[in-house]
């Protein structure tokens, strides 16, 4: 499933401090929210992973693929009727000897912070 | 016999986006579940399987198990439930098109509406994924 232009639009991309951030518009009609869950459409939280995998790898210009997480929190609910726009920073971007890109990513709108990631990418 | 409970009986995700086939097995602090990874599933590309995918299948193993014990044991009704967190999460490898996961969780702790698990997804033998998880319930499915 690609995400990028079915649940989220990129609106601009800049670099804060040497670091990418996207500003990206979330589509309501995106026909998964009909399934999770009928009636309560919330943006699945793995969706959340994916979004921040396709963003890596549009700063990136090539492929990767999540291989570790120490942490993905999630600190609060994003409903797409309360939500169109997310701010998706990556405070941390550092490649390992091993090829491996040590990331950190962050997804909030306003003041509210929605998911902090930790992870590996490969 | 778990086997044969319809799995959307048990959760509150509704197709295309349900990433487990069968509750194979239940208790009160463990429980397993099955999904063959189907060409037309949605985290389906190219041949594999999505990382995004394989936590989400984790993720309704727990809630198949939730659901089970909504419905069956407690005789309520299914509840939405969310990832409040994914820790130490390890990929070995992503599952391949064709390939039967076969996932067992183990519940550390629960506390009201909050559940810590453990996570081990195999392949026949082999351990493809591990990881811990948060699940939080909310209200009540309006599917079921």
């Amino acid at each position: 499933m690609v995400l990028q232009d079915n649940l989220f639009s990129i609106m601009s991309q800049a670099q804060e401090d040497g670091q990418p951030a996207f500003q990206v518009q979330i589509h309501k009609e995106w026909p998964i929210y009909k399934a999770h869950f009928p009636g309560h459409p919330i943006t699945p939280g793995v969706c959340i992973v994916q979004m921040i995998q396709e963003l890596l790898q549009v700063h990136l210009g090539r492929e990767v693929s999540l291989r570790k997480a120490k942490t993905v929190k999630y600190t609060a609910i994003i409903s797409p009727d309360e939500v169109s726009e997310l701010s998706v920073s990556f405070p941390k971007i550092e490649q390992q000897e091993d090829g491996s890109l040590k990331v950190q990513a962050q997804v909030a709108g306003g003041e509210t912070i929605y998911t902090k990631l930790s992870a590996t990418f490969q | 016999m778990f086997r044969d409970i319809d799995i959307l009986e048990l959760l509150p995700q509704r197709p295309p986006f349900v990433m487990v086939d069968h509750l194979t097995d239940y208790s009160e602090t463990q429980s397993s579940c099955d999904l063959t990874i189907r060409k037309d599933n949605v985290f389906c590309e190219s041949g594999m399987f999505a990382a995004a995918g394989l936590i989400e299948h984790i993720a309704q193993t727990c809630a198949a198990r939730l659901g089970y014990y909504n419905k069956y044991i407690l005789k309520t009704g299914v509840r939405l439930g969310f990832i409040g967190e994914v820790k130490d999460l390890d990929i070995v490898r992503l599952p391949r098109e064709g390939e039967t996961l076969n996932t067992t969780i183990v519940v550390m702790q629960e506390i009201f509406d909050v559940t810590l698990v453990t996570a081990e997804v195999r392949v026949g033998e082999e351990v493809i994924a591990t990881t811990r998880l948060k699940i939080a319930q909310g209200q009540q499915s309006s599917s079921s």
